[in-house]
């Protein structure tokens, strides 16, 4: 079996294990909360590029709701070949000049590279991101869909 | 031997007939004895008469052929089936059913969880079109439109993913989210749901059929997922949208 295969299975089973791990236990009352959202949230879609993993990318969709005030809810559904799993991230957010700052983090077991940060910048139109952990680290490249 | 047990021997004592040991020891008692005597003739007179009426009897055709054949007697079915036995087993089978029917009928003949399903129905009463969101693709293609939407597991029996959609949305109930699909046929609408969430018990695996608030509705579970087709329309219409699924 090739390294980058290897490495490629290594992703999908965190994504998956970050999906059945974390969604349960934060999926719930954010997504359906009472705090007035703004226009940075809403739906985007587009992929996650591994900078770490040659060819380890796929689809990325994300809701994204505010919670609270600087507070908002990353729910995910990222695709690897035919998988797919869906994890929710919180991330505190501040707005610069029409731009949300954004960052967080999440955790997933230490042998699927332990905690995830998370840091972007949202646009009206464009979510851009980088995660790193001790495992992988990579971009998110969202934007509106058609 | 006394008295007593020489009544109980002359009771046995059948005239013209050799007497027993006892039976002869008794009536040697009796010779002696006028009770004994008389109460021996009155039971022998009173035999004499049964004799009489037994021989009076008629012997169904062919018994003594079956009886020197060792064959026992054959019953009638219609005597078989009033043996107490057969009336118990009757009566415990007729007592189940009844009760099967009366818990039937105590419930309206509704099943588990059809209230909150009929809620899911009230708000789709008012629907006209512009709450869900147009697309084209087939209901089976619809999986990321939905998650987007808010629902996050949404999958369909094989027989559904063909149907031609024209919109979604995804309704938030007390109970639960509930994925809708508005289809190209009979301006149906498909609902995605959880069975726990609804509390909905059904036999899994095929379509129960009913009608509320003026659509006629078809639901289907797996245990863990329903899906629900409703459209105003009769049973019949809908039986022939279910017949034509996946064809």
């Amino acid at each position: 079996m090739r390294p980058g295969l290897v490495w490629s299975l290594w992703a999908v089973l965190a994504l998956l294990c970050g999906g059945c791990g974390s969604f349960s236990a934060s999926s719930g009352a954010g997504a359906r909360g009472a705090a007035v959202q703004d226009s940075f949230c809403g739906q985007w879609e587009g992929r996650w590029v591994s900078a770490k993993h040659a060819n380890s990318s796929g689809k990325l969709l994300c809701r994204l709701t505010k919670m609270e005030e600087g507070l908002y809810r990353a729910e995910f559904r990222a695709y690897w070949l035919a998988f797919h799993a869906n994890y929710a991230v919180r991330l505190s957010g501040r707005e610069r000049g029409g731009v949300l700052v954004v960052e967080g983090s999440h955790e997933l077991p230490k042998l699927y590279g332990g905690t995830y940060q998370y840091s972007g910048r949202v646009t009206l139109m464009e979510f851009k991101a980088r995660y790193g952990s001790s495992y992988d680290e990579g971009v998110f490249e969202l934007s509106r869909p058609r | 031997m006394k008295r007593e047990e020489a009544e109980v021997y002359l009771a046995c004592h059948r005239p013209g007939r050799e007497p027993g040991k006892m039976v002869a020891r008794a009536l040697g008692m009796a010779l002696g004895d006028a009770g004994l005597t008389e109460r021996m003739d009155a039971q022998a007179a009173f035999d004499a008469q049964w004799v009489a009426l037994v021989g009076v009897l008629e012997l169904p055709s062919g018994l003594e052929k079956r009886v020197e054949a060792g064959q026992p007697a054959r019953r009638s079915g219609g005597i078989q089936l009033l043996h107490p036995a057969v009336l118990a087993v009757v009566a415990g089978v007729l007592m189940i059913v009844g009760f099967a029917i009366w818990a039937w009928w105590a419930q309206g003949g509704r099943f588990v969880g059809q209230d909150s399903v009929e809620q899911i129905l009230v708000s789709s009463r008012g629907v006209n079109g512009n709450e869900f969101k147009p697309t084209q693709a087939r209901a089976g293609e619809l999986d990321d439109v939905l998650y987007m939407q808010g629902f996050e597991a949404f999958h369909l029996l094989p027989e559904l993913e063909a149907l031609r959609a024209a919109g979604t949305r995804v309704l938030k109930q007390r109970s639960g989210m509930v994925a809708q699909v508005a289809l190209n046929v009979h301006d149906a609408v498909l609902h995605v749901f959880a069975a726990e969430e609804f509390g909905v018990e059904i036999a899994a695996g095929q379509w129960v059929v009913f009608e509320a608030g003026g659509f006629v509705v078809a639901l289907r579970t797996d245990g863990a997922k329903c899906w629900m087709v409703s459209f105003r329309g009769d049973r019949a219409e809908m039986g022939s949208f279910l017949e034509g699924l996946g064809k």
